[in-house]
Order: structure tokens, then C-alpha cells, then sequence
């Protein structure tokens, strides 16, 4: 496990450096976040890859962006003025937030990329909006076929499917493991698993985390201070190993750099691209995207109670809008069910302050035993 | 601001009859919806329905300088300080009745189109729980270079459905000739409305952003009613007659200036005052061109189905070089001589891409000047600060225009 967990940890410290070697067997589309369709862009060829912003010090993108625009933006922009994403033969930006929508104009303009938008619907919930779906997963279809002069039929999209299908489910099993047994496996490794997943080549990242499943121990423990983080991008281990120091342990999440990218499998089936629009839909929502206005709150709420958390935290990344404008009233939801919660706010690296530290420790104290 | 535009006090007469039309609509029957500033209103108005603007109560409430007072109360309930000031003061509003209408009319419905941005949509759903009403959202997918068909099809699908929704909230049937007049009308009032827009073409000119800003009101709340047509013909006429006797809205105006962004609500007059110092004169602005630049794409005679297209093509719609370009025709048609930015922390859409803009605009020889405030909450505004930037800029226009 522990040499398994090192592989990992290599290839995050420098994530770039795993991508451009595979680059030089395979083309690498990066993408925004977790609403990409990664099974569609693996089957026409490329190698998808979740790029989070690795910039600890932003300077150049304050050319072009003001200071308060969120980190997550900043640093993607930064990393890519750096050149340090120079080995990607192509981009693709999701339509979510305002910023990221800006940030691939800004992207367009200003740098060389090959670039691809795919402008998502902001509702879920109708029958045009669906239908608006999968039009434009085909469109988008079309631009890949087109630009890699291949035809991606039914069998090779359905393939791509099930290989993400056992990545997905591969995840799954691990934060069930968690769930039922939170000590086996702390959550730092469980975020540094997922966020791997976006970056390594998934029959490989199958291979090890399926390892790495057999080899966690099957022991019960039951723990009393159970755990649920929500936020958008979080990459601190620190952070986390911070929180489960204190005899916590989160066993669930509701982040795009945790269950949000994996929950619900894809359909496998004669109409591979509905399949795919279909598990968008049915995968739990990041707040950009709206299925009903209390959605939310009731899959806030489901969480608490199926996975019997007894205390949730909050991280959000400085100016993130749409967790913040939602964070009231899930703040109301808790309060009102008697489930104590703690907002923090931070900046999208593995750092953060005395004072933050101090707070989780006292909010966890709190809690009880 | 100086020269007062004499029109203004009917407007003000009209404005206050729709509040209290809005207020006491149970009272006549009706049902209110609130809308989004850059939503299809046309359906709302030929089925009877009141609109009702939160945007535009919101400036009412930065105008008034109680922003930061009713932001802060949002903040109390654990609303960020970096999320937009509209939704904050609209919370805060909508609870305690604070504002210089005492609040708005409860909504039966909320009508959210996202041709203005992702806020919205967030706005809409807080308060779609708060009073427990159904909310229809208009989903205009964003223009990086152009809509696509998928694009195309999805907005017409989304009128039908929006047709729908209204027609089940008030169980009445929408009248398709009187939808066909409201639409006629309402590009007739964004006819009307450039036309006021473009008497700023005149040197000196006749009226500035401010007042812009200021008469904006009614193509924002009423489009689709022939008060408004008749309002702004009312006005463009004392602007011809202004701009015909050289009656300039700024004295000695010297330095014509483009203005971006929302305004500063809560410090229209000063810097009013700050630009007219230098012979500075706001005379054109980005934001106020949002209601009338897009009447192209609407056919009269086909508006429901033209309707989405127009909408979803809105300046904040768009990619930021096609914004770039917008600026440039404008920087054109009214004689620019610089540009004002004014990068809002509430406004990311409006404000993230401004830099690339001003390079852009820089390109052409012509200077820009940023000035970092919020439109409604007066915290964020230095004006200390503001005033050196703007004594700056002005100095290097003069040196450079002479």
C-alpha cells in the first residue's frame, strides 16, 4: 500500500512531468473540470487530463485577470503563461462559472492552444435542456472526429465508457471502504487517489488503484466524529490530515476534486453520447448547474443521513461564487437538523494558516466524542 | 447632470405609477414576476403579468447610499463580501422591507435568464426558496465567436417552454396578437432608446452616461408598452432641441468619454463632477447599449421565434474580443477620446476580459483609465484614490489631445 501510495505521490508532485512523457505516445487534451466528457475524448484519441493550476506565486496572469478572480482560475492561467503546459495538443473549457467562461476568452486570445468550448446547459431539468445536451456532445463529437481524421463509432465509445466506468467504480469502492471503515485509509490518500485519476492514463490508474483496494485492511472502526467536506477544487492533504489527526474522519465529500467527478456510471448501450448526457444529469450537481431550486439542500441532506455524518465543513476557494451564494442556506439546512458546521475559506494550494488550523482543531474538538 | 434634462420629471411620474401598480397588482388582479434586467420580458407583458426588476431596485438602493448597510446584513447571514451587492441588498430587502420603495411586491413567479450572467441563477434559486414560488430559467448558451445551431434550436425550444410555464402559473392562454403588438413595441421603445443613445453623437453633447443611466429605467422595466415609446420620443425630442441650440450636458465639453461597466450608483454625481472638472464628458457607455444593440436580430414579425436568438446575443453574452469590438464602434460613432473601465468586484463577468479590452483599445491610440469600486456597496469605493487616477488620466488626455 505504502509503495503503491508512493507512485502516487511522484506523480503529483509533478503531474506535468507524467503527462508530458505520456505526450510523447499520445495526444493530451486538458480540461476545466469534472463535466468534461472524458470516455468521448478518449475514444477519439486523445488522452483527457484534469488540469488544476499548480502556480504557488501568481504574477503573470495579473495581466489579464484582477485580483479578485478566484485561485483556480488564476493559477490555471498562470501555469499556462509559464509554458509549462506546452505539452498539450488542445483544451477544452466547460461552460460552469462566470470566471472560467471569461478565462477561455481570455485563453482564446492570448495563447496558442487548440482550443474547444463546450457551452453546457445551466439547467438540468427539462426536456430542451436535455435534448440541447446531447446536441451538443455530437457537435462536439464531430470537432474531435474532424480534427483527428478518425469516425467514432458506437463499440469504441462504449469501450471508452467502460474503461471510465471501472475507473469510476474503482473510486466508488474506495470512499465506500472509507465510509464503513474510516480508519483503513486516511482521507489525504483518498483525495490524492482521485485527483491521480485525472491525470494518469486510466488502465493504469484501474491497475493501481484496483491493488490498492486489495491491499487496504478490511479491520471495522467505527468512528464517532464522521465527517463531510463541500467545496469545489481541494487539494490539501495538509488540511485533511489536520482534520483526521483530531480522532475526525471524513468520510464523504461533496467536491469536483472528489465524489462529484465519480458518482453515477455511464449507461452502456446503443446510444453511447444519451448515455453520457444521461449520467451528467443524474451525477450529483456542482452548484453552476440547477435541477430544482432545493436540490442542494435535499442531497445535502440525503448525504447526512445515509452516511451519518455528525459534522460538515465547508472549504471554499476565495471567490467562488456559486458555493457561496449556496453556503447560506445549507448553513440554515444544518443548523436546523442539528449538525454543527465550519466555513473555510482557501486559496487553491496545500497551504493555510495558524489561524485556520486552530479553528478546525477547536470546531472538531467541539464536537464530542 | 448639470444642464438637467426637463423630461426626467415625467419619467419619474411614470416609474413611480408602475412601482405602485407593482405594489397594489393583487389588488388590480394581477400577478407579478420578478425578471431578470436582460430577460425576455415580452411574454410577462402581453399575458397581463407585472414585472418587477431586482436590478433595478438595486441601483435604486446604491443610489440611495445604503449599499453597504443593507450588504452588511446579508454578510450577518452568511453571504459572502465578495458575491455581487444586487443579491445582497435584495436579500437583505426582501427580509426587512429596507429600501427607498420599502421593498418589492412578493413574486409569484421569477423569471431568471442568464444572458447577464451565472449569478442570476444562483439569486433566482435563494429566492425561488425564500417566498416558495416557481422559477422558470432562460437559458442563453454564451457566444465565445457564435451560437451554434444546437444553440439556436435549444433558445427557440426554451420560448415555447417559457410560453408554457407562464401560460400553467396564471392558467390563461397567452393571446398571440397581442404578443405580436407587445413585440412590436418593445423593438419600436429599443429603436427609441438608440436614438436618445446616439443624440450624444452631437458635440458638445446633449446628455451624458449619467443621464443615461438615470432614463435607462423604463426600456429596462416597461419595454413592450407604449409609455415607453412615447416617453422617449418625448425626450429625444428636448435632446434634438438641446443638441440643435448647442445646450451640451457638460459645460466647455472638451474630452468626450466612453464609459464601461455598471455605474457607481451611489457616486454618479461626483463623478460627474470629477470628469467635468477637466472638461471631461461621459457622453457613451457599454452598459446602457445592452437594451438596444441586439435589436437587429429580432424580426418583427416573427419575434417569439427571433426572440431567443436576440437575448442570447446580448453584450454580456459574448465573447470578450467581440465586446472589444463593440467598444471600438462605439470609441467611433460618438468621437472617444478615452476610455473609463470600471472594474467591479461585483460584476466578474462585466469586469474578468477588461484588460484584454483596454489593450485592445490602447492598440487604436486611445488612452484608458481603470477605477476598481462596486456598483452598490460604497465600501469598496477609494475616492481619494479615484480622484488621483482620474486627475491623472485627464492630464495625460489633455496632453495628448492637446
Amino acid at each position: 500500500m505504502q509503495e503503491l501510495m508512493k507512485t502516487i505521490d511522484s506523480i503529483l508532485e509533478n503531474p506535468y512531468t507524467y503527462l508530458e512523457n505520456l505526450s510523447r505516445s499520445k495526444p493530451i487534451m486538458g480540461y476545466s473540470c469534472t463535466y468534461a466528457p472524458v470516455e468521448l475524448i478518449y475514444a477519439s484519441g486523445y488522452h483527457p487530463a484534469r488540469i488544476i493550476g499548480l502556480a504557488n506565486n501568481v504574477s503573470l496572469s495579473d495581466v489579464y485577470l484582477q485580483s479578485y478572480a478566484c485561485a483556480v482560475v488564476r493559477t490555471l492561467l498562470e501555469d499556462s503563461l509559464l509554458k509549462k503546459l506546452d505539452f498539450l495538443s488542445a483544451f477544452l473549457f466547460l461552460h460552469t462559472c462566470d470566471s472560467m467562461q471569461r478565462l477561455s476568452d481570455i485563453f482564446r486570445i492570448n495563447l496558442n492552444f487548440k482550443q474547444f468550448d463546450l457551452i453546457l446547459p445551466v439547467k438540468f431539468s427539462s426536456q430542451t435542456s436535455k435534448d440541447y445536451f446531447l446536441n451538443i456532445l455530437n457537435d462536439f463529437k464531430s470537432k474531435l472526429e474532424q480534427d483527428q481524421n478518425i469516425k467514432i463509432g458506437i463499440d469504441s465509445l462504449n469501450k471508452a465508457i467502460q474503461t471510465y466506468n471501472d475507473l469510476k467504480a474503482n473510486l466508488l469502492k474506495l470512499y465506500n471502504i472509507k465510509s464503513n471503515n474510516p480508519e483503513a485509509l486516511s482521507y489525504s490518500d483518498l483525495s490524492k487517489i482521485v485527483r491521480v485519476s485525472f491525470i494518469m492514463d486510466p488502465v493504469e490508474f484501474i491497475n493501481i488503484s484496483s491493488q490498492i483496494i486489495n491491499k487496504i485492511p478490511q479491520n471495522q472502526y467505527q468512528s464517532s466524529k464522521r465527517l463531510m467536506i463541500i467545496g469545489s477544487i481541494c487539494n490539501h492533504s495538509v488540511l485533511f490530515e489536520t482534520i483526521e489527526n483530531k480522532n475526525a474522519h471524513i468520510v464523504w465529500d461533496d467536491l469536483c476534486t472528489g465524489t462529484r467527478f465519480f458518482d453515477e456510471l455511464t449507461q452502456i448501450g446503443d446510444n453511447p453520447l444519451q448515455s453520457i448526457a444521461d449520467r451528467f444529469i443524474k451525477r450529483p450537481i456542482c452548484p453552476t448547474k440547477h435541477i430544482n431550486p432545493q436540490y442542494r439542500l435535499d442531497y445535502l441532506k440525503r448525504k447526512i443521513d445515509e452516511y451519518k455524518i455528525n459534522g460538515v465543513i465547508f472549504l471554499f476557494i476565495k471567490f467562488c461564487e456559486p458555493h457561496a451564494f449556496d453556503y447560506p442556506d445549507q448553513k440554515n439546512l444544518l443548523e436546523k437538523i442539528g449538525i454543527p458546521s465550519i466555513m473555510v475559506e482557501i486559496e487553491n494550494h496545500n497551504i493555510f494558516d495558524e489561524q485556520t488550523r486552530t479553528r478546525l482543531e477547536t470546531f472538531i474538538e467541539m464536537l464530542g466524542e | 447632470m448639470e444642464n438637467k434634462i426637463k423630461s426626467t420629471d415625467k419619467m419619474k411620474k411614470i416609474m413611480k405609477k408602475y412601482y405602485l401598480t407593482a405594489k397594489y397588482a393583487k389588488y388590480f388582479g394581477k400577478k407579478v414576476a420578478w425578471i431578470t434586467s436582460g430577460g425576455p420580458v415580452e411574454p410577462l407583458i402581453a399575458m397581463g403579468i407585472i414585472p418587477v426588476y431586482p436590478e433595478n431596485h438595486g441601483a435604486m438602493i446604491g443610489a440611495s447610499k445604503i449599499g453597504a448597510k443593507l450588504s452588511e446584513y446579508a454578510e450577518s447571514l452568511g453571504y459572502s463580501s465578495d458575491i455581487c451587492s444586487y443579491v445582497k441588498v435584495d436579500i437583505t430587502s426582501s427580509i426587512t422591507r429596507q429600501s427607498p420603495i420599502g421593498g418589492l411586491p412578493k413574486p409569484d413567479m421569477l423569471i431568471c435568464c442568464n444572458n447577464i450572467c451565472g449569478t442570476v441563477q444562483k439569486w433566482y434559486e435563494i429566492q425561488s426558496r425564500k417566498f416558495n414560488v416557481p422559477l422558470f430559467i432562460y437559458d442563453t448558451p454564451f457566444c465565445h465567436v457564435d451560437l451554434d445551431d444546437s444553440a439556436k434550436k435549444y433558445l427557440k425550444a426554451q420560448t415555447k417552454e417559457y410560453i408554457s410555464f407562464l401560460e400553467s402559473v396564471t392558467k390563461k392562454k397567452l393571446d398571440y396578437d397581442k404578443m405580436q403588438e407587445v413585440g412590436k413595441l418593445s423593438l419600436k421603445a429599443m429603436q427609441k432608446w438608440q436614438a436618445v443613445l446616439d443624440s450624444a453623437i452631437n458635440k458638445p453633447s446633449p446628455m451624458t452616461a449619467f443621464d443615461a443611466f438615470i432614463h435607462l429605467a423604463l426600456i429596462v422595466t416597461l419595454r413592450g408598452k407604449k409609455v415607453v415609446v412615447d416617453y422617449y420620443e418625448t425626450l429625444l425630442k428636448e435632446l434634438n432641441d438641446r443638441a440643435k441650440n448647442k445646450i451640451g450636458a457638460v459645460e466647455n465639453e472638451k474630452y468626450r468619454l466612453l464609459w464601461d461597466n455598471l455605474p457607481i450608483w451611489y457616486k454618479m454625481r461626483w463623478l460627474s463632477n470629477a470628469f467635468k472638472k477637466h472638461d471631461g464628458a461621459l457622453v457613451a457607455d457599454t452598459y446602457t447599449q445592452s437594451w438596444c444593440g441586439v435589436v437587429d436580430y429580432f424580426d418583427e414579425e416573427r419575434f417569439l421565434e427571433t426572440m431567443g436568438e436576440a437575448y442570447a446575443r446580448v453584450y454580456l453574452n459574448i465573447g470578450t474580443d467581440k465586446m472589444a469590438d463593440s467598444v471600438l464602434k462605439l470609441i467611433d460613432k460618438y468621437s472617444i477620446d478615452g476610455v473609463v473601465l470600471h472594474s467591479n468586484r461585483s460584476c466578474k463577468p462585466y469586469s474578468f476580459g477588461q484588460y484584454d479590452i483596454a489593450r485592445i483599445i490602447q492598440k487604436k491610440g486611445i488612452p484608458t483609465l481603470f477605477i476598481e469600486a462596486d456598483m452598490t456597496d460604497e465600501r469598496k469605493f477609494a475616492q481619494a484614490q479615484v480622484e488621483n487616477r482620474i486627475d491623472s488620466f485627464m492630464e495625460v488626455l489633455s496632453q495628448i489631445k492637446g
